[in-house]
């Protein structure tokens, strides 16, 4: 059987006695898996993820880590877990090495072979004796997660390791993550905007909208339960898409931001051969006419507009 | 001692400390070639030391350097977000701040050393050895005793204003705020310390920025300076207290 890593039970914050950041939040996180935990801004992803740190103090609920309650045993958790949360912070003045010492040092035994395994693992060993102040900011990401693995965690938080890095740094992140999860057995829980990059290296997602869990589960099954996406293409998008409001077993997508000629929508009701029909009928002029492959910001933009 | 360490390896490699180191040689030399210029009759490379300590404190110049010190160890924790990290990790708030104090302490302790055996040497090469002189140019003995008691009296002090600092840091969570904000919190005390009297001052850290009135006579007043440092202790302790129930009453940002 596959041993739990992480659980919260009905975590809850509100701030300031009206603002409900995140309510009756239930995860579970199996060991080994890459989870992905998403949200649009202001959802509660973060504040969740301070929660399960630590940072801050639910009103309600639990945070068990490996079985255990973070409220009852603290330091014994928080040995289990590393984490990159809003953005790495290092001592600008202090080489890459010493930061790693300092954080080594509050981390339990770390000893000066860990924190040049965990600064070659990021491939900043060869860096090792610059200043923080020196890096760029994708170097700053990988000390940040290579102060996150000190302690050889079981389970290592990433909250939008990615932000701000240019391509090349975010490709080299999602590298780094397979790794870790791979070579390493640690548990991930990944915490992403970048939505083609969570569907491409999380095992598991849940995405919470409003400070609620919208829904959980395996990336690939949620993907494929979902209704089908179709897409088409006329030669006036803008009477095609009138036509297409007309339709009552449809849910248009993005029919406003979308700049190219296709319009996508999902099936309610009825075959696609139905649909087809009904809008040749009503005189849309096509120039095609296709199932679309779901993707997961395809579905994320379903399941936190159902939400709303 | 694995937290001590990395609290003294945060204060060696800053360029605060270095600043500290020179500020402090640079002021000796000030003080003691004042004297020189001076009337200097009667001077000793003994007196030199307690000259230069004496005005460390009166002035204030060990409060500048703790206050710096105590903006980059805390108040910088937060300016960089490393607090958070350091929160992240199993650590108490009670090690973690016990930690900073110990290791600011030390460095208050070589701050003082080194301005006693800079202010001995550049003492004798000016003034030449002889006893210590007391006011009136009175002959003091025990002159060992006495810088002892001055040299530790003046830096358990200093705990005082690192546990004060510490906590407007916690309340600024910025290091230039802390310094301007310390600093004039200071001057705005010590302002109005000319309309308190004597007997009020006497239950407040401000009679004991400098021991010396007390270390200085024919007779070492024992009793105002044990007095003196309880009270500065017990203000620090109550600073100390503030900053560990803010901190842990409010969430880590």
């Amino acid at each position: 059987m596959t041993k739990t890593i992480l659980e919260t039970k009905n975590l809850t914050k509100i701030f300031g006695n009206k603002f409900v950041a995140v309510q009756n939040l239930n995860l579970k996180i199996e060991a080994g898996t890459i989870f992905g935990f998403l949200g649009p801004n202001g959802a509660g992803k973060t504040t969740s993820i301070r929660m399960i740190l630590g940072l801050i103090k639910p009103n309600e609920g639990e945070v068990y880590i490996d079985g255990t309650s973070i409220k009852e045993n603290r330091n014994k958790v928080l040995q289990k877990v590393g984490a990159l949360v809003e953005g790495p912070a290092f001592y600008d003045y202090l080489s890459a090495r010493d930061n790693m010492k300092v954080f080594g040092a509050y981390s339990g035994n770390i000893t000066e072979k860990r924190i040049d395994e965990v600064l070659e693992i990021v491939g900043l060993y060869n860096r090792r004796n610059d200043k923080a102040k020196n890096y760029s900011y994708g170097m700053k990401q990988r000390l940040g997660i290579a102060q996150a693995l000190l302690n050889k965690p079981e389970l290592i938080i990433l909250d939008e390791p990615t932000n701000g890095l240019d391509p090349y740094g975010i490709q080299e992140i999602r590298v780094l993550i397979k790794q870790l999860s791979r070579d390493l057995g640690v548990t991930v829980l990944l915490s992403s905007h970048i939505l083609s990059e969570v569907e491409m290296i999380c095992d598991k997602v849940a995405i919470i909208n409003r400070g609620q869990l919208v829904v959980t589960g395996d990336t690939k099954t949620l993907l494929n339960s979902e209704k089908k996406i179709y897409e088409v293409a006329g030669s006036d998008k803008t009477g095609l898409n009138d036509i297409l409001k007309s339709e009552k077993n449809i849910t248009l997508i993005d029919s406003k931001e979308n700049e190219s000629d296709s319009i996508c929508f999902y099936i309610n009701d009825g075959t696609p051969e139905d649909i087809l029909v009904s809008i040749v009928n009503k005189g849309a002029r096509l120039k095609s006419y296709s199932p679309k492959k779901i993707t997961l910001e395809d579905f994320f933009f379903q399941v936190t507009r159902e939400d709303e | 001692m694995k937290y001590l360490s990395v609290e003294l390896l945060k204060i060696s490699k800053s360029i605060e400390s270095k600043i500290s180191y020179l500020f402090t040689i640079v002021m000796v030399f000030i003080i003691i070639i004042s004297f020189k210029m001076g009337d200097t009759s009667g001077v000793s490379n003994i007196d030199s030391v307690f000259l230069t300590l004496g005005n460390f404190n009166r002035y204030i110049m060990i409060y500048f350097v703790m206050i710096l010190m105590t903006s980059l160890v805390v108040a910088n924790e937060f300016n960089y977000g490393t607090y958070r990290y350091l929160m992240m990790r199993p650590v108490s708030l009670k090690q973690l701040l016990i930690n900073k104090y110990i290791a600011l302490w030390i460095f208050a302790g070589i701050i003082l050393l080194l301005t006693s055996i800079v202010s001995f040497l550049v003492g004798t090469t000016l003034f030449g050895t002889g006893v210590l002189h007391g006011e009136n140019q009175i002959e003091l003995s025990q002159p060992l005793l006495r810088f002892i008691i001055f040299y530790i009296g003046t830096w358990i002090n200093t705990f005082f204003i690192i546990q004060l600092t510490t906590y407007i840091s916690i309340l600024l969570k910025n290091n230039i705020n802390t310094i301007v904000v310390t600093f004039s919190a200071i001057f705005v005390v010590l302002f109005l310390t000319r309309f308190v009297s004597d007997s009020i001052l006497d239950f407040t850290p401000i009679n004991y920025i400098t021991l010396k009135p007390y270390i200085f006579n024919a007779s070492i007043d024992w009793s105002h300076i044990i007095f003196g440092i309880l009270i500065t202790q017990i203000y620090g302790a109550f600073f100390s207290f503030l900053s560990l129930a803010k901190l842990k009453r409010e969430d880590v940002g």
